[in-house]
């Protein structure tokens, strides 16, 4: 079962092997002209999005000397200080329970993560970076941080961060629903693969609440330094050297 | 009650309570069937070593309060200048260092988005920056993809490792047909701070010198060598030990090796999502 724009070539519209059918025929070789498709994987949500607020811990700054230290005898020392803190804390965002590991997406400020957004910045070369993943029974997000890597001892202050996640489900076929038609208030297909009920990642439209995916590249290095430029909001680590722009990106909701 | 209907051009889905369940303007994100999806295991993205240079830092200390001491110090590190990896020749930027593109695979015409899920575990890890193994000192080295869980590369892009001077990043997206990775790695120029003031070009005195690479790379110490310090009372009887070509000196071997390698499982799903 499909929903599709026809493809060029005409033939009855009833003939499934009509070239204006062959989207539903051969899903894969029209991707741009389906709908929706009952062999295809529609971002079907297990529940509607949950907002998660977290807490992540401040750091402390620390230094490093290399070489031989000074002594309180003699001055024969040589030696340099290298600056900056590193740290890592893992977060549960959701447990879900589902027994496989499903296909999620984490958005922030209403942009999805990409693996290493940047959160949060401090004025001296502090990052705190997030990625999420997920296993068979919870969504989590690692965070990555630093203190100012190499021009001082600052501290990388705590922050509250809220992130909403969304889940899609592996949509079961159920036998006792019918290949299309109505059941009490909703309309089904493909024995439940497309359910009025339920809710579907798509593009967004007037009224609705965005979170913007991202079709092209979305983080540059330049001078050592990192750009995230996730939904087209660019965010840039000091001493970033590069010019990336950022690519295309949806608005997307469901 | 659930309806389809028209409405201005549109031909809308709308759930019971009048919810917008899909249109052709409001068009859901499809994947393409699972006989399209393309899983590549025990796939290997590795990142060489940078490029570097030595540094030799030598001092001479002297006391003669209680009595004649005299101290000659030396250490050694290895350091990264400035310097930038990836695809020349593809897309944009130029690079200092190549890194080829890979092509991971080809997409039918019509893809335009790819939903990308790696899990991978780094298999080859890079020394430790520094040397440090202290957790929360500057030199411990966090892995930032937790592995081997499966992690969504948005935009294909992933950002695997932020490290003192340095930053690693794979991305792996459409061009035209093609599924390309491109892997990025890039080193900072040193701040002030962070390097020693005056060189002294290959010289054997006191101070910093370099050693390796150019007289105008400025380093950032990301790896210590060797360190040495010779004392006795005997009045400057240990004179130039610790410098360059003595007795004493450190080693000038950079036994770092910051290359890493990623590897597990990628699974790119192609689909299409209305622009």
């Amino acid at each position: 079962m499909a929903g599709f724009v026809e493809a060029d070539g005409g033939g009855a519209v009833l003939d499934f092997d009509a070239p204006r059918n062959a989207p539903a025929k051969s899903p894969g070789l029209h991707a741009d002209k389906v709908l929706w498709h009952s062999l295809a994987f529609q971002y079907e949500l297990v529940a509607d999005p949950v907002d998660v607020t977290v807490s992540h811990p401040a750091m402390s700054g620390t230094s490093t000397r290399l070489g031989v230290p000074p002594s309180s005898l003699y001055s024969g020392s040589v030696y340099i200080d290298v600056f900056g803190a590193v740290g890592a804390t893992n977060h549960t965002l959701v447990t879900h329970n589902l027994g496989y590991v499903p296909l999620a997406f984490v958005a922030y400020q209403g942009r999805m993560l990409t693996a290493g957004t940047i959160v949060q910045q401090g004025g001296n070369g502090q990052q705190r970076w997030v990625s999420a993943y997920a296993t068979a029974s919870i969504i989590g997000l690692r965070e990555s941080r630093i203190t100012s890597s190499l021009v001082g001892n600052d501290t990388l202050a705590a922050a509250s961060r809220t992130y909403t996640v969304l889940i899609f489900k592996e949509t079961a076929i159920d036998p006792d629903l019918p290949l299309f038609g109505k059941v009490g208030g909703r309309i089904v297909g493909a024995r439940g693969r497309l359910d009025t009920d339920k809710r579907y990642l798509r593009r967004t439209g007037a009224g609705d609440s965005p979170f913007d995916i991202d079709l092209d590249r979305v983080i540059d290095l330049g001078g050592g330094r990192v750009r995230v430029t996730t939904g087209g909001n660019v965010v840039t680590e000091a001493g970033y050297t590069g010019s990336y722009a950022g690519g295309a990106f949806v608005p997307v909701g469901a | 009650m659930a309806r389809v209907y028209s409405d201005a051009g549109d031909i809308i889905v709308e759930g019971d309570g009048g919810r917008i369940v899909g249109s052709l303007a409001r068009r859901p994100a499809v994947l393409l069937p699972e006989a399209s999806w393309i899983t590549l295991s025990g796939k290997q993205i590795a990142f060489p070593d940078f490029r570097k240079t030595q540094v030799y830092g030598y001092n001479i200390g002297h006391t003669s309060v209680p009595f004649d001491w005299r101290v000659d110090a030396c250490v050694t590190g290895a350091c990264m200048p400035w310097q930038e990896w990836g695809p020349n020749g593809v897309g944009a930027g130029t690079f200092t260092n190549n890194l080829a593109q890979e092509v991971m695979g080809t997409v039918p015409v019509g893809v335009n988005y790819l939903d990308i899920r790696v899990a991978l575990t780094r298999t080859k890890n890079p020394s430790r920056y520094l040397g440090s193994a202290v957790d929360g000192a500057a030199g411990f080295d966090v892995p930032m993809l937790l592995s081997p869980n499966q992690v969504l590369a948005e935009g294909g892009s992933a950002l695997v490792e932020a490290i003192g001077p340095f930053r690693r990043m794979f991305w792996i997206g459409l061009v035209g047909n093609n599924i390309v990775l491109r892997r990025y790695q890039s080193v900072c120029e040193p701040h002030p701070s962070t390097y020693p003031g005056s060189w002294t070009g290959t010289a054997h005195g006191v101070g910093w010198s370099h050693h390796g690479g150019a007289g105008s790379d400025k380093p950032n110490l990301v790896w210590e060598i060797a360190r040495n310090q010779v004392s006795d009372s005997g009045v400057f009887s240990n004179t130039g030990q610790c410098r360059r070509g003595g007795p004493q000196a450190c080693s000038l071997v950079d036994n770092s090796d910051f290359s890493s390698t990623y590897t597990g499982t990628i699974t790119i799903r192609p689909g299409y999502i209305a622009p």
